[in-house]
């Protein structure tokens, strides 16, 4: 049980970036909470990937059989490498939206913008 | 007049992040980084030019114009790489049709795609910072 | 020890991740994210992930602080009202037990005969130096072999470069 608290704390703070999209009001906030979300996943996954004292997967000669080196598992690194500069791409959009709303009706609150 | 220390420490650490950048972008084969994380940290040396000489400057070294042409020929270069494969006989982007004597089995393209995917992100996140801070170029002296 | 470590630099990282979400002053959020990415940068280093790490460290503390702080002046209203809602609360703490609970059935953490070790990252680890001539087995996966995801990917990025441009670029209509 005690081998599975990483696991269990990362999913904890995905959750509390769920927790928090879903009761901000604020847009802002929102967004940033989802930046938490998204950074609990990415830590969830690279936990699964590391390997009891492995290093880094950048070997020192090309073939695995000559220089024998424990790794981690490098497939979780690449997908997560993609998942972060994704993420921060819809994080630029998302704020150039919040921006434009704000412009147009001078308020990012939830409450308010459903007046509307 | 605390302006003077600000400008002097950028002036001299500028090229020193420029540098970091190459380095980082030359050494994906072998060590950690590539095209993504030096692309990034090209645009924070841009970031801290437009930080601490205003954004009027800025836009005269590096217009909007220039920033997308320069985002869209990333995006082309990694196209045209791969469409370079299928001109020497082999599928899209497989890069043992590229190989010859000076660059070893896939070096050339996998160095080719690299620099594009710098090129497009190093532009995008300067564009994209350069936007944010002078609301679509309309408020320059910021 | 490095479970304890690690167990460690996590319990830090969750109590940020709270303090993000449950603060009222926006310009203390924006910090309280820049110095919650840079945990996580430290955390990706001890987890052996040297790559993500410089990624994390690069985009998280940096870019996104620089493009959240310029965006927060056009939001002129810096204090945000907090409210504690109980039934989000019961939901996502439940939600939270059952994944915990799920969580039990993986591998313990840095368990080398796990099943997440065979498979494609058995031939990738195998082959790398044949097929690409690279030594970095990531950047080998990223550039060569999943190398199509990587193209999509620059695409989205340029997308969103050029989303940004329009949406700050539009013209209004003067009727």
């Amino acid at each position: 049980m005690f081998e599975h608290f990483p696991y269990m704390l990362c999913l904890f703070v995905a959750i509390v970036g769920i927790y928090g999209i879903a009761v901000n009001g604020n847009y802002f906030k929102k967004l940033i909470s989802l930046g938490v979300l998204q950074a609990g996943v990415i830590m969830f996954f690279i936990a699964i990937a590391k390997n009891k004292d492995a290093s880094a997967p950048i070997m020192d000669c090309l073939s695995f059989e000559e220089c024998e080196k424990v790794v981690a598992n490098p497939l979780p690194h690449v997908l997560m490498l993609t998942a972060i500069v994704v993420g921060v791409a819809t994080l630029s959009v998302g704020l150039s939206l919040i921006i434009r709303i704000k412009q147009e009706y001078k308020t990012v609150e939830d409450k308010e913008l459903q007046k509307e | 007049m605390n302006n003077k220390i600000l400008i002097t420490i950028a002036r001299l650490i500028f090229p020193c992040i420029i540098a970091l950048g190459f380095y980082i972008q030359i050494n994906g084969n072998n060590a950690p980084g590539g095209g993504f994380q030096a692309g990034v940290v090209m645009a924070s040396a841009f970031i801290l030019i437009c930080l601490v000489f205003g954004s009027n400057f800025m836009s005269k070294i590096l217009t909007v114009y220039k920033l997308k042409v320069f985002a869209a020929s990333g995006v082309f270069l990694y196209g045209a790489t791969g469409l370079l494969c299928m001109l020497f006989g082999s599928e899209f982007l497989n890069y043992t049709a590229i190989e010859n004597s000076f660059f070893s089995k896939q070096t050339l393209g996998i160095a080719l795609i690299e620099w594009g995917v710098g090129i497009t992100v190093f532009s995008v996140f300067t564009l994209g910072y350069y936007m944010f801070s002078t609301n679509g170029g309309k408020e320059k002296n910021v | 020890m490095s479970l304890f470590i690690d167990v460690s630099i996590l319990i830090l990282v969750a109590l940020m991740a709270v303090a993000v979400v449950n603060t009222k002053n926006l310009l203390h959020v924006v910090i309280f994210s820049s110095v919650f990415s840079l945990l996580c940068a430290l955390l990706y280093l001890l987890m052996a992930a040297p790559d993500v790490a410089l990624t994390e460290a690069s985009i998280g503390a940096c870019v996104t602080t620089c493009f959240l702080l310029s965006a927060l002046k056009y939001l002129k209203d810096i204090d945000v009202r907090a409210k504690i809602d109980l039934p989000a609360l019961i939901v996502c703490s439940s939600l939270c037990a059952l994944l915990c609970y799920a969580s039990m059935d993986f591998h313990g953490y840095g368990d080398q005969a796990a099943i997440t070790n065979l498979g494609a990252v058995d031939y990738y680890k195998n082959n790398y130096g044949k097929d690409t001539g690279l030594l970095s087995i990531v950047n080998a996966i990223l550039a060569s072999y999943r190398g199509f995801d990587t193209f999509g990917e620059t695409l989205v990025i340029f997308l969103a470069g050029m989303s940004i441009s329009l949406i700050f670029e539009t013209k209004v209509l003067k009727k």
